[in-house]
Formats: C-alpha cells, sequence, structure tokens
C-alpha cells in the first residue's frame, strides 16, 4: 500500500516539475519573441557607411548624395 | 529615437538607402558613464509613452543632420529630433536644394524663399495658437537662418558642439 502511495507522490512531483518546466520554458519563449520583435522593429534602418571617411569616400566616386548624422551619444541614446 | 522612430521607418530608410550615401559620426563617446558609444553598443530603450509624446523637433544640437552634394558640401542642416513625415520632408526639401547645388545664388534663394514661407506659417501658427506646431516651425526657421551661413561650406567644422540637456 505504501508502495502504491510512494509511487502516486512521486508522480505527481513529477508532474509538478515538469509543469513547472513547461511554465518557465514558456515565458522564456515569450520573452525571446518579444526580444526579436523589439530587433525586428529596428533592423529596418538604412545602410549605415562606417565610418564616416568611407562614405565621403564613396559618395564623391560614385556620385551621389551625403547625408551625415552627427550625434553627441550613440545612435541609441535619444536618436 | 531616431533609430527607433524615424530611420526604422520603411519610407525613410528606402529614400536613404536609394538616394544618399548615409553615414553617422558620434562626436561625445564620453557623453554616457559607462557606455562607450561604439556602433554594436546600444543604450537603455525609451519608454513606448515617451516615444510617443518627445516633440518634433525637439533635441537641438544633440543631432545635427547635414545633406551633402557628393564632394561633402552643405546644401541642407537640420538640428534635432524629427518624426517620419517631418524628416522626409526636410528630405524632400534637400533634394530640392541639390538639385540647384551648382548655382550658389539660386540655392541662396531658395533657402530664403523657404525662410520667408516659414515665417509666415509660424504668424499664423501664433494667431491660432498652436503651441506644437509653433515650437517646430521655429525649429524648421533656426535650421534655415543656419543653413544660410553654412551654404556649400563642408560640415566638420560645425558637427562638434557642447552636449545639449536632455528633456
Amino acid at each position: 500500500m505504501h508502495r502504491v502511495f510512494r509511487s502516486a507522490a512521486a508522480a505527481w512531483v513529477a508532474a509538478g516539475l515538469m509543469g513547472c518546466a513547461a511554465l518557465v520554458s514558456a515565458v522564456r519563449g515569450t520573452e525571446r519573441a518579444v526580444a526579436t520583435e523589439t530587433e525586428r522593429a529596428v533592423a529596418a534602418t538604412p545602410r549605415w557607411v562606417l565610418p564616416q571617411e568611407r562614405a565621403r569616400a564613396l559618395a564623391n566616386s560614385e556620385g551621389r548624395p551625403l547625408l551625415l548624422v552627427s550625434l553627441n551619444g550613440n545612435l541609441d541614446g535619444y536618436c | 529615437m531616431l533609430r527607433t522612430v524615424t530611420f526604422s521607418d520603411p519610407e525613410v530608410c528606402r529614400l536613404l538607402d536609394t538616394q544618399f550615401v548615409s553615414t553617422w559620426h558620434n562626436q561625445a563617446q564620453d557623453l554616457f558613464p559607462g557606455k562607450p558609444g561604439a556602433p554594436g553598443d546600444h543604450q537603455p530603450a525609451v519608454s513606448e509613452h515617451y516615444l510617443r509624446t518627445f516633440p518634433d523637433g525637439a533635441g537641438g544640437g544633440n543631432v545635427r543632420m547635414f545633406f551633402c552634394t557628393p564632394d561633402g558640401r552643405i546644401v541642407h542642416g537640420i538640428e534635432g529630433f524629427y518624426r517620419p513625415e517631418t524628416f522626409l520632408a526636410e528630405v524632400a526639401f534637400a533634394q530640392q536644394l541639390l538639385a540647384v547645388a551648382g548655382d550658389p545664388a539660386e540655392l541662396r534663394r531658395r533657402v530664403a524663399a523657404r525662410q520667408a514661407g516659414l515665417a509666415g506659417e509660424l504668424g499664423t501658427a501664433e494667431a491660432a495658437g498652436a503651441a506644437q506646431h509653433r515650437a517646430l516651425l521655429q525649429v524648421l526657421h533656426r535650421n534655415l537662418e543656419r543653413l544660410a551661413q553654412r551654404l556649400l561650406e563642408l560640415p566638420d567644422r560645425y558637427m562638434v558642439s557642447e552636449p545639449h540637456a536632455i528633456a
């Protein structure tokens, strides 16, 4: 009889642990999805040619106008 | 915010990628303590509310954008952050100026004409009491005042400034 109870208890504990693992995995998956979505939202930025000296040389050689963005701080601060 | 709002706009991307060679330069890499400001180094994201309510045209000399001829001469310059529709209008104006960059007199005439137009709009906005629109018009007008002094110069001497306070 004890053996039956022990088996049932072990099964419940195992099921609980599996449930927790599934929950953690689902939450992490959601976080990953959100992070991916955020990256996707800003992934479509213009093709920046860096450093600026290279961009200037390229504009000159290709005869294309140049857009030069000068920042105090990097591109993700208030930009 | 330029990266998250303006430069991630598909039309802005398309226009810049097809019509310009675009580059950026960080003139104050030590502005944020502990953040070296390398190209791949991202600042913490700002909130949706901040993005939604940040005024169009604010930011001052923290962000300076120069539209230049292929040999690097200034034909248009704007300072601050702009929402995509405002930015696209500035790009369109820059393209008009680029088309006459070889004729300095015509270039100055067009800048002066837009200045006069904005001054007129500013008067109307003041009468209507439209504070936000008036603030943007004032920023755009100041951009043109500075531009008139800088036309066809190399941008380098105007790229260095004291950091402005961040609102």
